[in-house]
């Protein structure tokens, strides 16, 4: 059995006396796509908040590559090689598509101090990889426009695309696919499979029939427990799992 | 290019438009201040109430280092931009932990507490009265210019230096960093950025460049009175760099030109002529908030557009 590129013992978080997230249990196989799925306000956010260390566990550990990053602050977390992207889109929206991509390269291997007596421009000119992203996520075009005068879904991927530039190898992705038109989520689907032969990605998602498209494997969480776990077939057909989530709709 | 050929214009014209050049090397002095101030307000998006204080450490520190080792000559200054820069660190540590209102309160208190220590250590300050007899640094060209003459040549060298070098910063990687903290800061945080450490480099390198400010003042003025500590010295630095527009550094210039062009001209009509300032104030942030230079940019860029709209009337009559 090869190691974990992202695993989780026992990770949990209180906000006072409720608990979010229980003591949760995960371990994500490198260069598969791992989604992480459950009905709202089942903990999932708040689980990849503790992930990407934007929240403090209140116990348990995140260990990426074997190594315990549990109380590294997430701007480090990112130069260790784990990049997150935003459920609701955060972006620098008054610069355009390349510069946002340059930042977030820049951001993840400046130093603390950063130089303020160079150029940006030439600065920028030596980042690497920002061509192959702009490439991969057809922004190409559309490199030169301030991020707000884009659609809804060209921000989505400017989102993704900010990940990418930091060359990590676990990307987590938070709803990627929130608040797309029909249109372009076939799109996004496809990057994602396309992403996963790079990455090791942890997804988390509601539209389930792309969920159960690209997954390799889906955790089902519920009330801040893990209640299932395995391949998208499996998940279809667990009794459990329709009872709580699918309810409705099987 | 074309800004610096403005700030060498400014430096030279000064002069001519305040009438003297002493006012016209306090002209210089405050625009180097107020373009330090536009760092941490227009880029870093940071409200400081500290600048004054800044301000008046440079100005108390040219004059202690001068009184005590004349020897010193031009080397007080790089000292004195040290010193800024140090109490900025300190200020800075404190306010950059908190966010908004808090942080601007942090600078407020701050820029109250070393004014009462300058007041109560008037054995280093001269207290109420100010530091007295300051001497100024001679640049060795007394065959050529009188003692005025030369410190404002100093002045106006530093004023083109320390302006290139603060517009120079907002287009390296730190202006670009400190753009996308104030777009948005949990971003930025989460792209790889130290946003506290940033936010606290800025502080230091807007703080360095105000006490150049204020030990310039002071050899200006061969003093360093109280009042260059004061909390008003503050707001007047604030009041320049909006009324001149807060992203653009020759804009703060023209702030400062402003100001103290208001008070040379309004003073001796109305002893409360502050309140035209205010006045003025409160239109240009309402109609003109990018100031004079966002006023400037409108009005080039409507010149640019004018020629076109006949021919297109032209088209869309039949």
């Amino acid at each position: 059995m090869t190691a974990c590129a992202l695993q989780t013992r026992g990770l949990g978080l209180d906000y006072g006396a409720f608990t979010a997230v229980g003591a949760v249990d995960l371990q994500v196989m490198p260069k598969t796509l791992h989604a992480l799925i459950g009905p709202n306000g089942a903990g999932k956010t708040s689980f990849f908040n503790l992930i990407s260390g934007r929240y403090a566990a209140t116990r348990g550990a995140v260990e990426l590559d074997g190594v315990d990053i549990t109380k590294m602050p997430a701007r480090s977390r990112i130069r260790h090689g784990m990049a997150r992207s935003f459920q609701i889109t955060s972006l620098f929206l008054e610069r355009t598509v390349r510069e946002n991509l340059e930042l977030a390269a820049l951001g993840c291997k400046a130093p603390p101090l950063l130089r303020f007596w160079t150029d940006w421009s030439t600065e920028a000119r030596r980042l690497d990889g920002i061509d192959g992203v702009l490439q991969e996520l057809e922004l190409a075009k559309l490199a030169d426009r301030p991020v707000h005068v884009l659609s809804h879904g060209q921000q989505r991927l400017v989102e993704i695309g900010m990940c990418l530039v930091a060359q990590p190898h676990v990307l987590l992705l938070d709803e990627p696919l929130a608040g797309l038109g029909l249109a372009d989520i076939p799109r996004v689907a496809e990057l994602l499979m396309r992403l996963k032969s790079h990455y090791t990605v942890l997804l988390v998602e509601h539209n389930m029939r792309v969920v159960m498209k690209v997954s390799d494997r889906v955790t089902v969480m519920f009330q801040g427990q893990v209640i299932a776990e395995g391949p998208p077939a499996a998940i279809r057909e667990d009794a459990e799992v329709r009872r709580v989530y699918l309810g409705s709709q099987a | 290019m074309r800004f610096y050929l403005v700030l060498f214009a400014l430096a030279l014209t000064a002069p001519f438009f305040t009438g003297s050049l002493s006012t016209a090397g306090v002209v210089l002095v405050f625009a180097i201040a107020a373009a330090a101030c536009n760092l941490l307000l227009g880029y870093a998006g940071i409200l400081s109430f500290a600048q004054g204080s800044f301000f008046g450490l440079g100005s108390y520190a040219v004059g202690i280092l001068l009184t005590t080792w004349p020897g010193l000559g031009l080397l007080a200054l790089p000292l004195c931009v040290l010193g800024g820069a140090l109490l900025a660190l300190c200020i800075g540590l404190l306010s950059t932990r908190q966010k908004g209102i808090y942080s601007v309160m942090i600078t407020l208190a701050m820029a109250q507490l070393v004014f009462f220590a300058a007041l109560s250590f008037p054995e280093w300050t001269g207290g109420e009265n100010g530091l007295l007899d300051v001497p100024r640094p001679t640049l060795g060209l007394g065959r050529w210019l009188n003692d005025t003459q030369e410190h404002y040549l100093l002045v106006a060298v530093l004023f083109v230096v320390a302006l290139a070098v603060l517009d120079r910063m907002t287009r390296s990687p730190f202006g670009r960093v400190l753009d996308a903290v104030r777009d948005n800061e949990t971003r930025a945080e989460v792209v790889g950025f130290h946003v506290p450490v940033v936010k606290l480099q800025a502080f230091c390198l807007s703080g360095g460049i105000t006490a150049l400010a204020g030990a310039l003042y002071a050899l200006q003025l061969r003093s360093a009175p109280l009042s260059s500590i004061d909390l008003m010295t503050s707001e007047s630095i604030l009041i320049m760099s909006i009324l001149g527009g807060r992203r653009s550094m020759l804009g703060a210039a023209f702030g400062a030109l402003a100001m103290i062009l208001m008070g040379e001209m309004l003073s001796p009509i109305w002893p409360r002529w502050q309140m035209v300032v205010g006045a003025v104030l409160i239109g240009m942030v309402l109609f003109a908030p990018d100031g004079l230079a966002g006023l400037w940019q409108r009005l080039s860029a409507r010149r640019r557009t004018a020629p076109d709209r006949p021919s297109h009337m032209q088209q869309e009559a039949p």
